[in-house]
């Protein structure tokens, strides 16, 4: 079962919560604790989407509907947040806009991770 | 102040001011601002006429040009120290001596200052200011020209910033006029899966440390009498918070954050952040459109110890020309261990070990820990139960956690499922009481429920007691179906409503009759507060620690001249810096910052045209 797990901060988490000889542990297969939601370093079903000029946002629904549509996010210079409920992967979308009359361009909502200390300090033992 | 220091000082000064003062230079002087220290005499000048002008000869010439000599000065007595007449402009009276075939040198009679060191309580553990053995961005030598940087706004895209910090209260920026009363902007909300933008970007929780930290190494209010300094004594910070509490940032935050500053007139903006990965058109875009609005970005070249030429950091490895990428050095001014470099990406260095700066006051709770907390977990049938010998892989570290489970064999090899028509609670109470300050529920829950039938809740009730028990004072914070798998790792929820002595949190799982599941267990549940005017220091290091060095310095310098460009303050950073062997090959100048260096910078001029006959 794959799992992934928070960052230093629920680290720390760990560290008092508990850590226990693994010897005594009761899974055969640990879950595993990860700081991101997906290894693409992505969020899943989120893109960024520009429309060619005189596209308005309605453009968004007629493309995307095939993957169920969460929500449209209107940003600053013509762009928009679109959340969809079935992710068919970047690829897919790239494939499916690359020639497409009325979108600009495509690209995953990427996640970027302040720089913590290199050497992480377990918050709970300060 | 070290030998190195006084030193650097004479061959800086030296070498850059007092020697031939062009007419360019001259330009770069008159446009220094009002607040920033005199730097030479306005109405005087030194004046060295060649040899074999006989003295009656000199004066005459001083007189004609309306001046008068007020005294000889040098080893030799052949610099005449001459005070201009009344409304007369040195850069016109330079130009009218230069171009005197008697005079063999002319200059501005330059003003030099005792080396300015504040009277912050906790100045001397700011090594990256100030270090015994002169590793530093020789700060003090700047701070004789120029402290207060609050001309220019510098934005910190970050998680936020503790605006009421006692030693930050001062210098953020105020944006009320423009209608943000709470210096800056939120583009996240509570977490990354649940981006609900505010006006409000003080952090959810003392674990929000990052961007107050950063902020502090920018512009703690120097001078004071109290903790630190920044590298400016003086300037307006803008809190703009676009990662949340556990670090973590999304491309449509930051890109709006980034138009926020720009659009908001920031002319220096500040990111501590970046992942290794794909080159991001949105993100890169929005660099751009800084740069198209004059503002400089200061970024990390990030903590892998990896070299970003060959391996992607972005956005470091974006390619604007009003991009500064910066290494981290220790006090040794050696690469840090951790830091990342690059020769073609990663522009300077600057002090990133063990730095000392602004944090948030506040507290964090472990809840699963059974010492934390005025009650134990509590639950209404004892389906949810506590195991401590729950196994999890973290990272290369396998370990086990306290985990609070439905149902009780969750951590088994066979987990089994919850009971059919569960109405299942766990709560637990905390003293969250403080004269007022934020606070955030943090949780990383692992769900496995029949999709829209049966649901995993949280909840909170100020007054303690079960937060499930259908009072009205429950306030629900999470209706969750199905399994998280794919998204929603973790959630974070404004727990502010709930700063009392009694406020419970808790958790509910329900089901129908039908197709049971596996279950939940919450391996992590952590409380964090934020208490307001809080005076809180705290040591850190990485490459973001680095970068506020020179985005610092970067307001500075666009203080000193409010002239200068995003390209002049880049080059300024960049020429102005100091050599250092051990950043050579290794990035784009072989530089560490130095405030004091690119401050004396003088770019040469340019457009200019050589007619060859």
């Amino acid at each position: 079962m794959g799992r992934l797990l928070l960052g230093y901060i629920f680290l720390v988490a760990i560290v008092v919560a508990g850590c226990t000889d693994s010897a005594n542990q009761k899974n055969v297969e640990p879950r595993i604790l990860t700081p991101q939601p997906a290894s693409e370093n992505r969020m899943p079903g989120q893109y960024l989407v520009t429309l060619k000029e005189g596209r308005s946002s309605e453009t968004l629904i007629e493309v995307f509907k095939q993957y169920g549509i969460k929500s449209i996010q209107n940003l600053s210079n013509g762009r928009y947040l679109i959340t969809l409920d079935q992710d068919p992967g970047p690829e897919a979308i790239a494939k499916q806009t690359a020639n497409s009359s009325e979108i600009e361009d495509v690209q995953p909502n990427y996640i970027y991770r302040t720089m913590p200390p290199a050497q992480e300090k377990p918050l709970l033992q300060r | 102040m070290a030998i190195f220091h006084y030193h650097f000082s004479i061959r800086v000064l030296c070498a850059l001011l007092i020697v031939p003062v062009s007419a360019f230079a001259m330009e770069q002087i008159a446009n220094i601002q009002k607040g920033a220290r005199p730097s030479y005499v306005a109405d005087e000048l030194l004046v060295k006429f060649k040899a074999g002008i006989a003295k009656t000869q000199q004066a005459q010439i001083v007189s004609a040009f309306g001046a008068r000599e007020i005294q000889r000065v040098g080893k030799q007595q052949r610099f005449s120290r001459i005070k201009l007449q009344k409304g007369q402009s040195l850069q016109q009276a330079l130009a009218t001596y230069r171009a005197d075939p008697n005079v063999e040198h002319v200059q501005p009679n330059y003003i030099y200052y005792a080396q300015a060191v504040p009277d912050d309580t906790e100045y001397n553990r700011l090594w990256g200011l100030s270090n015994p053995n002169g590793n530093d961005i020789d700060a003090e030598l700047a701070w004789n020209q120029i402290t207060n940087c609050s001309s220019v706004i510098v934005a910190v895209l970050d998680s936020g910033v503790d605006y009421t910090h006692q030693d930050l209260a001062t210098n953020m920026w105020d944006g009320s006029s423009a209608g943000y009363p709470n210096h800056g902007y939120d583009f996240v909300g509570e977490s990354i899966f649940d981006l609900n933008p505010d006006d409000d970007p003080m952090p959810l929780g003392f674990v929000e440390e990052h961007g107050t930290h950063v902020a502090g190494t920018i512009a703690a209010v120097g001078n004071n009498n109290n903790g630190i300094t920044g590298v400016c004594w003086q300037a307006q910070i803008m809190a703009v918070r676009v990662m949340d509490s556990i670090g973590a940032g999304l491309t449509s935050s930051i890109i709006e954050g980034i138009t926020f500053a720009v659009d908001k007139g920031a002319k220096v903006i500040n990111m501590s952040l970046g992942f290794q990965g794909t080159f991001d058109p949105a993100f890169s875009n929005a660099i751009s459109y800084a740069r198209d609005n004059d503002v400089v970005v200061v970024v990390a070249a990030g903590n892998a110890g990896t070299n970003n030429d060959t391996t992607s950091f972005y956005p470091c490895n974006f390619t604007q020309a009003n991009l500064l990428c910066v290494a981290a050095l220790d006090q040794n001014y050696s690469l840090a261990a951790f830091s990342n470099y690059g020769a073609t990406h990663v522009d300077v260095g600057a002090p990133g070990v063990d730095i000392y700066s602004t944090v948030p006051t506040g507290r964090i709770f472990d809840a699963n820990d059974p010492n934390e907390g005025i009650t134990s977990w509590l639950t209404n049938n004892g389906h949810w139960t506590i195991d401590d010998q729950c196994a999890f892989d973290v990272g290369d570290m396998s370990t086990s956690l306290t985990t609070l489970v439905n149902p009780s064999t969750w951590c088994e090899l066979f987990p089994g499922s919850y009971v059919a028509n569960a109405d299942d609670n766990i709560y637990k109470t905390f003293d969250l009481s403080s004269n007022g300050g934020r606070a955030a529920l943090l949780y990383q829950p692992f769900i496995d429920t029949q999709p829209d039938v049966d649901y995993f809740l949280s909840a909170f009730d100020a007054t303690g007691g079960d937060p499930f028990d259908g009072e009205m004072d429950n306030v629900e914070l999470l209706r969750f179906s199905g399994a998280n798998d794919t998204d929603n790792f973790y959630f974070i929820h404004d727990l502010t409503a709930c700063r009392t002595s009694t406020c419970s949190v808790g958790f509910r799982l329900t089901s129908n009759a039908q197709d049971q599941l596996s279950g939940i267990g919450i391996p992590i549940v952590v409380i964090s507060t934020l208490e307001n005017d809080g005076n809180n220091y705290q040591m850190l290091q990485g490459t973001s620690m680095a970068t506020p060095h020179v985005a610092g310095i970067a307001a500075m310098v666009r203080a000193y001249n409010l002239n200068y460009t995003y390209a002049d303050t880049v080059a300024a950073i960049k020429q102005g810096g100091e050599y250092l062997g051990a950043l050579a090959g290794i990035t784009t100048t072989s530089n560490a910052a130095n405030a004091m260096g690119a401050l004396s910078y003088i770019n040469p001029p340019t457009g200019v045209t050589v007619i060859v006959e």
